[in-house]
C-alpha cells in the first residue's frame, strides 16, 4: 500500500499515546502510535493500526495536531528519556510526522522513529536533522519472502538500513524470527554483517514470533525454540555485534 | 505468665527469637507509665498503637550511631582502635553492631557503608570478597530486616562493590537506601536501579529534600529502619501511630473529623509519647549509662520522635461517603485534596505541641507508617490501597503531593515487569522525575524477584513459604512478611509496564 495522507500537513491520525514504555529505545519513553501501515505483515500484532483513511472509526483513532500531541507528551516529560514515534508505520503520514518531530524538538525531547523502513531517500534526508535516531524492522532480506510476508518489496528497507548504518543514525534493528518459513539465518547474517561493518554497537533485537493475535494463516506457525534463537544470537555475536537481545 | 510458657514451648521460634520474646514478656509484666484514661480508651479502640514498644521504655526505638566518628576514634569501651585497613574496618563495624540497642534489639542503621569503607578499598577484587562476606555476616546475624545501610550520593568503588555483592547474594538484609543528588552519576544510578530490580534494594531517597530538613544537624541525616529520616548521632525515642481509618468511623463528616476528632486524637497520641519519652530520658538511665553516649557516638540532643499514621486512603474514602461525595483516594482530585487537608491538619497540631526533649525544634516528626502484619483493610501511611493503584505516571504525581509532610519517612513501592530489568534506565528516569515532582522516597523491584519489599522492609518469598510449611526461619521479619502477604495482599501489587499496562 503506497497511499499517503496528503493535504493534512497539520493534522495526523494518532492511534494512541502510551505514557511509559521500557522496550522502545533507551530509557523510559513515551510512545506515540500513528495510524496506518504500508505493510500487511502476517504476524502483525496490531493489525488494527494498518488501515488509514475513511475506514477509521473515530473511537479508536483521533485526528490531532502536533501541538496537541506535544501537550500530552509534556505531562510525562519529568519521567522519560525521550519519545519514540511508532505505528503502524509513522512515515506513512510524512508531513504530519515532520511537523510532529519539529514540535517535539522545540521542547528538546530526544526523538526516535520506529519504522518498517519503507520510505525513500528524499524523506530520509528531510527527517534526519530532526530526530535522534531510528529503530528499524528488517523482516527479511529475501525479496520474495518479504513480499509474501508484508505485501511489499524490501528494496527501500535495505537501502535505509545501509544508509542509517553509514550515517550512524540507527539505534536498533529488529527481526521477528518465524521458524520454518522465513530464512532467518540469511536475514540475521546479512543484518549483522551490515551493522558490524560500521556500527557494531547498534542493538540488534531478535524477537520470537508469537502466534497469538495474528491472522489465521500464521496461527498455525510455531514459536522458535531456545536452540534456534541461540543459534541466531551466536551468528550476530560472531559477526562482531556488541548488543544482541533475545525477546 | 502463661505467655512466657507459650514462648518457651513455641515450635517455630528460633532460640534467639525466644530470648527476645521473653525479654518483651518481662518488660510487659510491669506498669510504670502514667496512662490517662482518654489515651487508654484510644488504644483500646485500636486507633492509637505503640507498635509493641513495650510497657517500660529502656532504650530509644531507633538509635542512629555516628559511624564516621567511630571510624575515626574507635571505642574505649569496646577496646577497638580506629581501623587501618578494610579487614579492621568491617570487624570494627560488626563488633559495634552487636552493641547498638533498638526496639527490635538489632541496629536499625548500620552506616553509610560506601563512604565508611571507601578509604580502605585498594585491590578491588580483594575488597569485593571482604565486602561480600561482611554483608553476608550482617544478613545471618542481624536477623531483622529493619536494619538499614545507606549509600551515596556520590559514586564510590565501595558503593559499586556493595551493589555487585547484593546482586549476587540476594539477601533480605540489610535494607539499603541510595541517597540521590546531582552528584550521583547516571552509571551509578543505573547500577543501583538494576540491583533494585533483582533484589529489591537499594531504594532511592531524595537527598536535597532530606538534607534541607535536617540541615540543623551537624552530621546530617540517615535513612533507617524502613525509610525513616533521622539525625545522625541521634535517633528516635519512640513512635506511635494513629489509624486514620479507624478514627474516621467515629466521625459525622469530614469537617467533624478534621476539626474535632483528629486534633483530639493527635494530642492524646503526643501525650502518650511524651510520657514514654519522660520515662526513657528521666527514669530509665539509658542516656547516663550507655557507652554510645559517653563516647559521643550518640548525643541526647539529637534525639527526636515520630508520630505515625496509617490508613489515610481508607479514611478519605469513608469521609467522602459521609460527605455524600463519590470520589476515591488516588482517583479523584477531590478525594486527594481531602487527604492533603487531613495531613496538613495533622502537621498543624503536631507543630503546635512542644516537648523540650525533641531535637527537631521541640516537635514530633510526621511518619507515614508502613503498617504491621496484622493490619487488614488499612493501607500503610498515605498509600493507595493495593489492587486500586492507578497507572504509574498518575500514581507518582498523586503520591508526591503527600511526601513533603513526612521528614521522618514516607515512600511508595513499585513492582515492575521483568522486561524492565534489561533497561534499568527506566527506573532511573522515573526516580528522577518522581523526585522533581516532590517525591521523597521510591522503592522498586521486578515482579519475579525472590527478595521483595513487603511494606518497608524486605523478605524473601521463599522464606515465607518455609514458614508457611511450619519450618523455623532465621529472620523474625519473615513472620511479619507472611502476615502482610495474607492480610495486605502485597504479592498482588500492580505490576508496572507489562504489556503496555502501566
Ligand atoms: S510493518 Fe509493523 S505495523 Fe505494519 S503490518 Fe508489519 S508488523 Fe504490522
Amino acid at each position: 500500500m503506497s497511499e499517503q495522507v496528503q493535504n493534512l500537513s497539520l493534522m495526523g491520525y494518532v492511534r494512541r499515546i502510551l505514557p511509559f514504555s521500557s522496550v522502545d529505545g533507551p530509557g523510559n519513553r513515551t510512545i506515540i502510535f500513528l495510524q496506518g501501515c504500508s505493510f500487511r505483515c502476517g504476524y502483525c500484532h496490531n493489525p488494527e493500526t494498518i488501515a488509514l483513511g475513511s475506514v477509521l472509526s473515530t473511537d479508536e483513532v483521533s485526528l490531532r495536531s502536533p501541538e496537541d500531541v506535544v501537550q500530552e507528551v509534556l505531562k510525562y516529560r519529568l519521567f522519560i528519556s525521550g519519545v519514540t514515534i511508532s505505528g503502524g508505520e509513522c512515515t506513512l503520514q510524512p508531513e504530519f510526522l515532520l511537523d510532529l518531530v519539529k514540535a517535539l524538538k522545540k521542547e528538546n525531547f530526544n526523538v526516535l522513529i520506529d519504522t518498517n523502513g519503507d520510505f525513500d531517500q528524499a524523506f530520509y534526508e528531510r527527517i534526519r536533522p530532526w530526530v535522534d535516531g531510528f529503530m528499524l524492522d528488517v523482516k527479511s532480506v529475501n525479496p520474495e519472502a518479504h513480499k509474501e510476508l508484508t505485501g511489499e518489496d524490501n528494496q527501500r528497507v535495505l537501502e535505509n538500513l545501509n544508509r542509517m548504518v553509514q550515517d550512524r543514525t540507527l539505534c536498533e534493528v529488529r527481526t521477528v524470527i518465524v521458524p520454518e518459513w522465513l530464512d532467518n539465518t540469511h536475514t540475521v547474517s546479512y543484518v549483522s554483517k551490515v551493522l558490524a561493518a560500521h556500527a557494531p554497537e547498534t542493538r540488534y533485537k531478535l524477537i520470537r514470533f508469537r502466534p497469538h493475535g495474528v491472522v489465521a494463516q500464521f496461527k498455525g506457525k510455531t514459536m522458535p525454540n531456545h536452540t534456534e534463537m541461540e543459534k541466531l544470537e551466536k551468528i550476530a555475536l560472531d559477526a562482531g555485534l556488541k548488543q544482541v537481545i533475545l525477546v | 505468665m502463661s505467655n512466657v510458657l507459650s514462648i518457651i514451648q513455641d515450635p517455630v521460634l528460633t532460640y534467639e527469637q525466644k530470648v527476645i520474646s521473653l525479654a518483651r514478656a518481662a518488660e510487659d509484666s510491669i506498669e510504670v507509665l502514667n496512662i490517662p484514661a482518654a489515651v487508654q480508651s484510644l488504644r483500646d479502640r485500636d486507633i492509637l498503637c505503640d507498635l509493641f514498644e513495650g510497657h517500660a521504655p529502656y532504650r530509644p526505638r531507633y538509635v542512629v550511631v555516628n559511624f564516621e566518628k567511630f571510624m575515626k576514634q574507635g571505642s574505649k569501651f569496646l577496646e577497638i582502635d580506629p581501623p587501618q585497613d578494610l579487614e579492621e574496618a568491617v570487624h570494627a563495624l560488626l563488633i559495634l553492631y552487636k552493641h547498638i540497642p533498638s526496639i527490635s534489639t538489632f541496629p536499625v542503621y548500620i552506616g553509610s557503608l560506601d563512604t565508611l569503607l571507601e578509604p580502605f578499598v585498594e585491590d578491588e577484587e580483594g575488597a569485593f570478597k571482604t565486602i561480600k562476606l561482611f554483608l553476608k555476616h550482617i544478613d545471618r546475624t542481624i536477623t531483622d530486616s529493619f536494619c538499614h545501610a545507606n549509600l551515596g550520593p556520590e559514586p564510590t568503588r565501595a558503593g559499586t562493590l556493595i551493589l555487585r555483592a547484593e546482586r549476587e547474594l540476594q539477601d533480605a538484609i540489610p535494607n539499603i537506601t541510595l541517597k540521590v543528588s546531582p552528584a550521583s552519576t547516571e552509571d551509578f544510578l543505573r547500577d543501583a536501579a538494576a540491583t533494585s530490580l533483582i533484589t529489591a534494594k537499594p531504594s532511592f531517597a531524595n537527598h536535597a529534600m532530606f538534607s534541607k530538613e535536617f540541615e540543623d544537624f551537624a552530621d546530617g541525616y540517615a535513612i533507617v529502619s524502613c525509610y525513616n529520616g533521622l539525625p545522625i548521632g541521634g535517633g528516635s525515642y519512640t513512635l506511635s501511630r494513629l489509624k486514620l481509618d479507624k478514627l474516621s468511623y467515629e466521625a459525622v463528616n469530614s469537617a467533624d473529623y478534621i476539626e474535632r476528632l483528629l486534633p483530639e486524637a493527635i494530642q492524646l497520641a503526643m501525650d502518650y509519647m511524651d510520657e514514654r519519652i519522660r520515662f526513657l530520658v528521666e527514669e530509665s538511665h539509658f542516656f547516663e549509662s550507655s557507652f554510645l553516649v559517653r563516647e559521643g557516638l550518640i548525643d541526647p540532643a539529637r534525639f527526636t520522635a515520630m508520630l505515625g499514621e496509617v490508613g489515610l486512603a481508607e479514611a478519605v474514602n469513608h469521609l467522602m461517603k459521609l460527605d455524600g461525595r463519590s470520589g476515591r483516594f488516588g482517583h479523584s482530585q477531590e478525594a486527594d485534596d481531602l487527604g492533603v487537608r487531613i495531613i496538613e491538619g495533622m502537621q498543624a497540631v503536631v507543630n503546635g505541641h512542644f516537648n523540650p526533649h525533641l531535637a527537631t525544634g521541640g516537635h514530633y516528626l510526621l511518619h507515614a507508617q508502613v503498617g504491621i502484619d496484622s493490619d487488614a483493610g488499612t493501607s500503610p501511611g498515605c498509600r493507595i490501597p493495593i489492587g486500586d493503584e492507578p497507572p504509574i505516571h498518575e500514581h507518582l504525581l498523586q503520591a508526591a503531593r503527600y511526601h513533603k509532610y513526612f521528614p521522618s519517612g514516607i515512600g511508595d513501592i513499585f513492582s515492575f515487569d521483568e522486561t524492565v530489568k534489561s533497561n534499568p534506565q527506566v527506573v532511573v528516569d522515573i526516580v528522577k522525575g518522581a523526585f522533581d515532582a516532590g517525591m521523597r522516597y521510591f522503592s522498586s523491584y521486578a515482579s519475579d524477584a525472590d527478595v521483595i519489599r513487603i511494606t518497608g522492609y524486605l523478605v524473601k518469598r521463599s522464606e515465607i513459604e518455609k514458614l508457611r510449611r511450619g519450618e523455623a526461619v532465621l529472620q523474625d521479619t519473615v513472620a511479619l512478611g507472611k502476615g502482610a502477604v495474607d492480610n495486605q495482599h502485597v504479592l498482588e501489587r500492580r505490576v508496572r509496564m507489562r504489556d503496555g499496562l502501566l
